[in-house]
């Protein structure tokens, strides 16, 4: 496995209006990358192409073949009638069933770090915004990945748990590959190397 | 706070009172008119009905009505969800199905007993009927269900790399069961109207419908008031049971319990 994702040449265009053109972006290994754009400047388009949900015009990208993705999405992406803790659980491979003891402990204990104590079987359509996201987020944790991308998981909390959050996450990524996309430069720089989008194009 | 759901339940919830009322005008008219083959009294269908609980014959009548109307039903529950999945899956088939969906909801339900009946024994004519008149509304509340799916979160599914026996139980059975539930409520109303019609059409012997047939044919009023009140009650209990059923599974299913 080489120890970068690189992305060579990357166009994408909807129609006339050309999104990026020509990008080309190393992405390390075991690191966080935080890209950094003003919106609307294709952030959230890169991401989807890394993610397979999008193909691009022309150029490659290699080294994300055989690897497990987790994400969290620009929206909170939840099942409506699920309850939290089932939300989170969803996107462990195993049938969520034959998850054991351990497993929904661990569940437990992470919504507990996240201030959503008392929430687990609470449906997602009852949390405020700030909770959703937080679900959001934890679910993308909890999942078995190699490769994350965050589409600006910060949004909507309030400062306080915004702090309380961004540092349970770094501690979750340590080590990892991480693709964290935001326009806040204070998140950027909190959590890892910044890349403007934009610049070296 | 109250929910807009939980004040539209207030607002539908049938009130004691106003039953009372009802029966009491029930009353004053049938004893106005003095004539119980025209207007037989509450007081009188109670009567004849607690004279009907007593005999083998109620019993054996109502089980063999609900066995034929409830089974025609699970039928068309079946087969509606499998032919729903299926037409969602591959576009030929839901082309092959239009038509014929849209025939059954065109046809009355008097030209198909009679056709039925040409085809099967009157003893089966219910199952069939009430088959025929759940299917569309189940299978296009179903599919209409499946058409609705929220694409964002397929696309989740798809990262996360979620098999599909979980994205069936947890995302599309989720998005779907509210479509499915209407459906069955409409279609437990709609399949005791038509089965019963059918039978009383087709006479099968030892059925509901042919209690009510006979109570016609020998103008036997409070017997066509009690039975009628026994249908009513049936289809409510039937009704409310099985949408209890789905609510259970749908609470366990959103704590994956």
């Amino acid at each position: 496995m080489k120890n970068a994702i690189e992305i060579v040449n990357l166009t994408k265009s909807y129609g006339d209006n050309t999104v990026f053109s020509g990008l080309t972006l190393s992405i390390p290994k075991g690191k966080t990358t935080c890209i950094m754009a003003p919106s609307g400047t294709g952030k959230t388009t890169l991401l989807r192409i890394l993610m397979g949900l999008e193909e691009c015009d022309s150029g490659s990208v290699t080294g994300l073949q055989d690897m497990k993705k987790s994400a969290v999405f620009q929206e909170d992406r939840l099942c409506e009638n699920l309850s939290a803790s089932a939300n989170i659980r969803l996107v462990r491979r195993k049938s969520v069933h034959r998850q054991e003891k351990k497993e929904r402990e661990e569940v437990r204990k992470a919504m507990e770090a996240a201030g959503l104590s008392g929430c687990e079987n609470q449906p997602v359509r009852e949390l405020s915004g700030g909770m959703r996201r937080r679900v959001a987020l934890l679910r993308a944790l909890y999942a078995e990945w190699d490769v994350l991308f965050l589409d600006e998981p910060f949004k909507g909390l309030d400062k306080e748990m915004k702090e309380k959050i961004m540092e349970y996450t770094k501690k979750s990524c340590e080590g990892k590959t991480v693709l964290f996309v935001t326009h806040e430069e204070e998140e950027a720089l909190r959590m890892g190397e910044i890349y403007r989008l934009g610049e070296s194009q | 706070m109250t929910s807009i759901t939980a004040d539209r339940e207030k607002k539908r919830k049938i009130r004691i009172w106003a039953v009372v009322v009802w029966l009491l005008i029930w009353q004053a008219v049938s004893m106005w008119i003095g004539q119980e083959i025209l207007l037989v009294s509450p007081v009188a269908v109670l009567l004849r009905l607690l004279e009907l609980i007593r005999t083998k014959l109620f019993w054996q009548s109502i089980g063999f009505s609900v066995m034929r109307i409830v089974g025609g039903f699970l039928l068309a529950m079946l087969l509606s969800v499998i032919g729903a999945g299926l037409s969602s899956r591959f576009r030929k088939v839901q082309e092959f199905l239009a038509p014929a969906v849209l025939a059954v909801k065109a046809v009355p339900v008097a030209s198909f007993v009679i056709l039925v009946l040409i085809w099967v024994s009157s003893e089966n004519l219910s199952v069939v009927i009430s088959f025929l008149m759940v299917f569309p509304i189940l299978y296009t509340n179903v599919l209409d269900g499946i058409k609705s799916m929220d694409a964002k979160l397929l696309e989740m599914a798809e990262v996360f790399d979620i098999p599909e026996s979980v994205r069936i139980r947890y995302i599309y059975v989720q998005q779907v069961l509210p479509f499915f539930r209407t459906g069955c409520s409409v279609g437990l109303g709609l399949c005791w109207k038509a089965g019963i019609a059918a039978e009383v059409i087709g006479i099968p012997d030892g059925s509901i419908g042919e209690q009510l047939y006979e109570a016609k044919v020998y103008l036997n009023t409070p017997d066509l008031f009690a039975w009628t009140v026994v249908i009513i009650v049936i289809s409510l209990v039937f009704e409310r049971l099985f949408l209890w059923i789905v609510d259970r599974l749908v609470y366990r299913m959103e704590r994956m319990e």
